[in-house]
């Protein structure tokens, strides 16, 4: 116990130097510096080498007190008189534990802002017996008020910027991803991650690059020469290896030989536990004293080379090394962890198609989990040009400079749903043959209408010529679909042909949705003709031409006019017509389209959106909130994965299920009927419940199984984070799941979704009865401690805290076993909220996230396939017009089919050209 | 209790339509035979299943000491039964090891291609299941039967691999994944139709008109010439069109041909109506419509699909089939196992702690009781002087080694079947840390199929 506090102390001690004389870093080892500011040394340092780095860091400018001198009583802790001054003068002081705020709370005259900030990872704090310092709980419980200050600091302005990009540097690894994450902290700031890992940076900013390697300097001689000779290439140019045990004589005048000096720190682990710190510091002050040329003169190194702004030229000078001294070892073509190879990226043309790729290693370097903390560590500054370069190539995709394309839309195929509202909609009637065929699987963005996706294996092909039978015979049976086929009646022999053509000219060009080709209608006429012959009955002949106009690959495909000539072309206006009701209706075009594209004037833009508000209108627009919706927030999951623990939930029936995915469609149906705005799924005073539905949340006067729109009360409940569906959907069978609903809230709500998790996770308890704390939240803030988890949970697990108040079926709660539950918890940004309707407000708040998110979804579900970099623009001008109009779903879906992609066709060879802005 | 195999063409099964088919008909019998296949000792096929059960095991639980399985572990209980019937590998590796690509690699042999794009999606070679399929099609209904109890995944998993890969295990070629049957009554339909019928002229709907060879003639031109006016890669796309249309014509012609080979006796017959009966009892109630996974216990379910599986194979209609128990990365609630609280891929994480093993080994444990189910089935349907499990190979793998490792290194391997008299039981087998594929080679050696996959053309010493 004595111990931890004694840590926590040192730590307050060398935050607060850092917050009270941060923009002054030069004393920091004494006066030495590098001989010149471009010259780097390489420096070699183990991996316990590097608490030393962070106690020489402070030694010079702080006072470090004995443990021996400090009560075990918390309330008599105070400050030294030397150490009161510099507290009075710092603006912020940071502290580790509310001990030490406690204390200093009392101080008369503080300027500063007292921050606590919370301790994520045991190198971080000195540990003098192995074990790691640290306290998960708390860590949490901290964090805000940190955020806070960070907050306020941030509306102190620009000119604060060194400052602030100081003040960031202490912001240790835990809260960088929400620095990464917030709105108004990103773009501004360089969250530097300060852990044991994070030497290198530090020994960067000194104008030093080091590098790690693992050398143990009692082993064999010989081996571990032959050791460092494997890792030459690491070595490069160093001077210097930093030891943190005397190596022994020979290896030691062995590696002089080789040009290469040691340097002994002390690792500071007293086995007699008598902690002579003081001393050891000094020890290895001097020892890293000899790293620096001390003919150097003072200062030089804080006026090293201007900052220059990297642009996105600069990938092969600043980029490309950066790549191969920290990234490529683990993703190249070989390795390819994570499905990245930097190696096939040597020139800017590679790289710059690629800025996603970009930016997801932003944020992983960001966040500090990249590299990963046991490999070498850029330093602060290859980081930020690594960040500028990348931001550069984002501005230039996102500005529309890297020019139009509007994609490549592989050949569709009518996926399951497809072909049942076409056959529907063909035919008039009530069937559903598709629901026998084959689940479809889905491409990237979770849409089974991605045309790459959409397979044609034989068992389908056999479901499709099956079903085609089945449907000419239920068409025959069906005395009115019948006449509507065989509307021409030949009277004598002399008509039959004429009457047979009228007929199958017009049904498969509806079923093509196109005017049917000649060869293709001589082909059928020439099965009717055989079948005749045969029959000799004309209604039995056209049996078979109608079979092969639903077997036929131009109606199970979507296939577009194509343009061979051109590179860019728009679509034409059947084709345009089918894009539009496929996308809002699952379904082939009905007769209003078919009539506005024969006359070409489906393309113009008045009559495009007087179509869009119709078709929205329409109730074959339920397709939209079925399947989209459905897919998007995933309550088309309660058709196979949702699967709650009916022993524990008995009232989780099928028809409960039922009810609550007509609960979610109904509710996304109301805002296309009624032209809503979008920012009700996340937040609405009102539900769409039966019976069933009420009782389970709770809400009294709903009687009856039908479903009806429900004013709600309770602000809790509401939008989509209230719905059962979507609550069953982010929980597992036994319990509700705070890490996969705050996944789902930043993936599916706000489109930033966490790096993925390691593979190999350590098991949370299945079920919340007999769980170690009463509460689950508890449980699993206890499981956080892994520092290889932590970093993104703090991210994510607060949101689904938000949320525990509904349990896995999305029943209200506000106990578990008896404990009162904690819904209180935060953003990425710092703004907090203590109830599921306080997170929704927050939610709400983040509109501009929310539906630019929204705009990708929709875009990729109309066009059926993956978004594109040359999508950006368009996604930013479709977000810019909904937020204009007040966020109304129709302009979201107007904006998408007037969009570029949506319009144009192009090649499979074009390239597009670069715009060059106009001055 | 012999029974015969008769030959019985598609026309005279159709004709049956209504009518029961009475044994009179059935007296032409030929023994079943194939160019290149093996048979069994009396002329009977040799038929592969595979099962695919995901997220790996708990070692502790499931691995066994010497070289035969005198003694069972705690997982592999429920096979005491059948010991005779079965070898255990170990030291079998799948190549990729992950949830996405462990799962196509299982049958496939090879490291899929890793790739957020389903347009990309490769897998070396197809899949063993689909080479045996191929290699016997002439003479039966459907050449391969593939059966799954999860839906396909969308989107894209860890690591950046499209969710194609752990949706199927079957593949048609590199690039075609296999969809497979959700429910067992409509795999059932799909093989049986036409004999069901005859013992409930009103049930069922109609078939349906059938297309003549001409209308496949038609759209197959249609699909040339739309071919003409598409790019590449739509024309590439639009092959897919053309095969799957050439496939369906053989198959229509094969089933008008004559040649089917199916073995439809009293015994049979008396075992696919019963096999309705218990089916249309299972699922025949109204809740249809959202679940496209049916809602029943799924021991029930796994058994049913068994169930189907047996029949294809006794009948002959089939001599291959897949069954997925789940997902590359299933999460079905367990909560229904003694002694198991939670979904499969959470207790797969078991963090090495005994709780989470002991839970995960009774998962384990419980998809090998499935596993015995089915070989009891096969071992009680009579064909010729022997039985149908007799005649088959039984392949049990999965796409990891075990759920808290994710590699695919000594993944959890169990064959059975004497493949006609080729396979001995009561053995388990140090494979030694080799590839899958060399298991999959031996195993086409022993079906007498000449090909061989995984890229290689080695073969497992000892099987």
């Amino acid at each position: 116990m004595l111990r931890r506090f004694l840590c926590s102390l040192f730590l307050v001690f060398c935050t607060v130097f850092f917050a009270g004389c941060g923009e002054d870093d030069s004393k920091i080892i004494s006066n030495q510096k590098p001989a010149t500011s471009a010259a780097k040394r390489t420096v070699f340092v183990s991996d316990s080498t590097i608490h030393f780095f962070l106690k020489t860091f402070g030694e010079d400018n702080i006072a470090i007190r004995k443990a021996e001198e400090l009560s075990n009583n918390e309330a008599e802790w105070k400050p030294r008189s030397g150490d009161l001054a510099r507290l009075k003068s710092a603006e912020f002081i940071f502290v580790y534990s509310k001990v030490n705020a406690g204390w200093l709370s009392k101080i008369d005259s503080l300027k500063g802002t007292v921050v606590e900030i919370a301790a994520t990872d045991s190198e971080m704090i000195p540990s003098y017996d192995g074990q790691a310092v640290f306290d998960p709980e708390h860590a949490a419980a901290v964090a805000k008020g940190t955020r806070e200050a960070l907050a306020k600091y941030v509306l102190t302005g620009e000119s604060q910027r060194s400052r602030l990009d100081r003040f960031v540097a202490v912001v240790d690894s835990r809260f960088a991803p929400l620095i990464a994450k917030s709105k108004s902290l990103n773009n501004r700031f360089r969250p530097i991650l300060y852990s044991s890992s994070r030497l290198s940076p530090w020994i960067g900013e000194r104008g030093v690059s080091a590098k790690k390697i693992d050398l143990n300097p009692k082993f064999a001689i010989a081996g571990d020469v032959v050791d460092l000779t494997l890792k030459q290439n690491k070595i490069g140019e160093a001077k210097w290896i930093v030891w943190t045990e005397e190596p022994v004589a020979e290896l030691k005048s062995s590696l002089a030989n080789r040009g290469l000096q040691s340097v002994v720190l002390n690792p500071g682990v007293d086995p007699s536990g008598d902690l002579k710190l003081l001393a050891v510091m000094r020890a290895n002050l001097e020892a890293l004293a000899k790293i620096y040329d001390p003919k150097a003169k003072p200062g030089q190194a804080t006026a090293a080379a201007p900052k220059k702004k990297i642009g996105e030229g600069d990938f092969e000078t600043t980029i490309l090394p950066f790549l191969d001294n920290y990234c490529i070892e683990c993703h190249d073509a070989d390795t390819g962890e994570g499905e990245v190879e930097f190696d096939l990226y040597s020139k800017l043309w590679q790289a710059e198609k690629v800025p996603d790729l970009w930016e997801s290693a932003v944020e992983l370097i960001e966040m500090g989990e990249m590299p990963p903390r046991k490999k070498d560590q850029p330093s602060v500054q290859e980081k930020e040009h690594f960040i500028e370069w990348t931001e550069a190539l984002s501005q230039k995709w996102d500005s529309g400079a890297m020019g139009r394309d509007p994609g490549r839309i592989t050949l569709r195929r009518l996926n399951k749903n497809e072909y049942n509202y076409t056959i529907r909609d063909l035919f008039g009637l009530k069937l559903r043959p598709a629901d026998n065929f084959p689940e479809e699987t889905g491409g990237e963005a979770g849409f089974d209408n991605n045309a790459d996706a959409l397979f044609l294996p034989p068992l389908l092909m056999e479901n499709y010529v099956e079903s085609a039978g089945i449907i000419v015979e239920t068409v025959y049976r069906d005395p009115q679909a019948r006449a509507r086929y065989l509307y021409v009646k030949p009277t004598k022999a002399a008509e039959a042909m004429p009457a047979a053509r009228k007929i199958l000219r017009l049904w498969a060009s509806r079923a093509y949705r196109k005017p049917v080709r000649k060869e293709e209608l001589d082909r059928l006429l020439s099965i009717y003709q055989r079948s005749m012959n045969k029959e000799k009955n004309f209604s039995k002949a056209m049996q078979m031409p109608l079979l092969a106009i639903l077997i036929s690959p131009n109606f199970i495909y979507r296939a577009e006019d194509f343009a061979p000539k051109k590179d860019v072309f728009a679509v034409s206006d059947y084709d345009l017509a089918s894009r539009l009701s496929y996308f809002l209706w699952s379904s082939m075009p009905d007769g209003k389209l078919f009539e506005l594209a024969h006359n070409n004037e489906l393309h113009k833009p008045a009559v495009l959106k007087a179509q869009v508000e119709r078709m929205l209108k329409d109730k074959r627009s339920r397709s939209l909130s079925m399947h989209f919706g459905g897919q998007w927030f995933k309550w088309e999951d309660l058709r196979s994965t949702i699967d709650p623990d009916t022993k524990k939930f008995p009232m989780f029936t099928f028809e409960l299920r039922v009810s609550m995915y007509q609960e979610s469609s109904a509710f996304f149906d109301y805002l296309l009927q009624n032209n809503r705005s979008v920012l009700e799924l996340i937040d609405s005073d009102y539900a769409f419940l039966n019976d069933r539905l009420a009782r389970l949340y709770g809400i009294p006067g709903v009687t009856g199984p039908q479903i009806r729109k429900v004013q709600l009360t309770d602000k809790n409940r509401g939008g989509v984070l209230g719905m059962g569906s979507v609550l069953a959907a982010t929980s597992l069978p036994l319990r509700s799941s705070p890490a996969k609903r705050g996944d789902w809230v930043l993936t599916e709500i706000l489109g930033t979704p966490p790096p993925e998790p390691p593979m190999n996770v350590a098991q949370l308890p299945e079920d919340d009865r007999n769980l170690e704390f009463k509460t689950f939240r508890e449980t699993l803030e206890a499981h956080r401690e892994d520092p290889s988890c932590a970093g993104c949970h703090a991210a994510i697990d607060p949101i689904g805290f938000g949320l525990e108040n509904f349990d896995s079926i999305g029943r209200w709660r506000t106990t578990q076993n008896g404990a009162t539950i904690n819904t209180s918890g935060e953003l990425p940004d710092g703004r907090k909220f203590q109830s599921p309707a306080e997170l929704r407000a927050i939610l709400l708040e983040e509109k501009d996230l929310f539906v630019r998110n929204m705009a990708e979804k929709v875009l990729a579900y109309a066009l059926g396939r993956e978004l594109t970099p040359y999508d950006r623009p368009i996604i930013a001008k479709i977000s810019k017009k909904v937020a204009e109009d007040d966020y109304q779903i129709h302009r979201m879906f107007l904006e998408v089919v007037q969009s570029y992609p949506f319009l144009n066709r192009r090649s499979d060879s074009y390239k597009p050209q670069r715009i060059t802005p106009k001055k | 209790m012999n029974s015969k195999t008769f030959e019985l063409s598609r026309r005279q099964m159709l004709r049956g339509a209504g009518a029961c088919i009475s044994l009179p008909l059935l007296e032409a019998m030929i023994p079943f035979q194939s160019a290149n296949a093996a048979v069994g000792a009396e002329g009977q096929p040799i038929r592969f299943a595979g099962f695919f059960m995901p997220n790996g095991v708990a070692h502790n639980h499931w691995d066994i000491k010497g070289s035969s399985l005198s003694k069972l572990s705690r997982s592999l209980q429920p096979l005491a039964e059948y010991r005779d019937y079965v070898t255990t590998i170990t030291g079998l590796n799948n190549p990729s090891g992950a949830h996405n690509l462990g799962t196509a690699a299982l049958f496939t042999g090879q490291v899929p291609k890793k790739t957020p794009n389903p347009a990309q999606v490769n897998v070396g070679n197809a899949s063993f299941d689909q080479i045996v399929g191929n290699a016997f099609k002439a003479n039966t209904t459907l050449p391969t039967l593939e059966l799954g109890m999860s839906s396909p995944s969308k989107g894209v998993g860890m690591n950046g691999a499209t969710n194609v890969y752990r949706s199927f295990v079957s593949w048609k070629n590199a690039t075609t994944p296999v969809p497979h049957e959700l429910n067992p009554k409509r795999a059932f339909d799909r093989l049986f139709k036409n004999v069901s019928v005859t013992s409930n002229p009103n049930a069922g709907p109609s078939s349906g008109l059938k297309p003549d060879s001409s209308v496949l003639d038609i759209v197959l031109e249609d699909a040339k010439s739309l071919q003409k006016r598409l790019g590449k890669a739509d024309q590439q796309k639009l092959d897919e069109y053309l095969t799957a249309v050439r496939e369906v014509e053989e198959r229509l012609e094969r089933q008008a041909s004559a040649n089917v080979n199916l073995n439809i006796t009293p015994t049979t017959l008396k075992a696919i109506r019963d096999t309705e009966k218990k089916l249309n009892k299972a699922l025949g109630s109204g809740k249809k419509g959202l679940s496209a996974v049916p809602q029943i216990p799924y021991q029930e379910y796994g058994r049913l699909m068994m169930d189907v599986m047996a029949l294809a194979f006794w009948s002959n209609s089939t001599v291959a089939s897949t069954l997925m128990f789940g997902d590359g990365l299933h999460g079905r609630n367990m909560s229904f196992l003694e002694g198991v609280n939670g979904n499969h891929h959470s207790i797969s994480h078991h963090g090495n702690k005994p709780k989470g093993l002991s839970e995960f080994g009774l998962i384990n444990q419980f998809f090998v009781s499935q596993l015995a189910y089915f070989l009891g089935r096969l071992e009680s349907m009579k064909e010729g002087g022997s039985n149908v499990l007799e005649n088959s190979v039984v392949m049990l793998g999965s796409n990891i080694s075990s759920g808290q490792v994710h590699n695919g290194k000594n993944i959890p391997v169990i064959v059975a079947g004497h493949a006609g008299g080729k396979l001995r039981g009561n053995r388990n087998i140090q494979a030694g840390n080799k590839p899958i594929a060399h298991l999959h080679n031996s195993l086409l050696s022993k079906m007498g199929i000449d090909k061989r996959i995984g890229g290689s053309k080695e073969k497992l010493r000892g099987v």
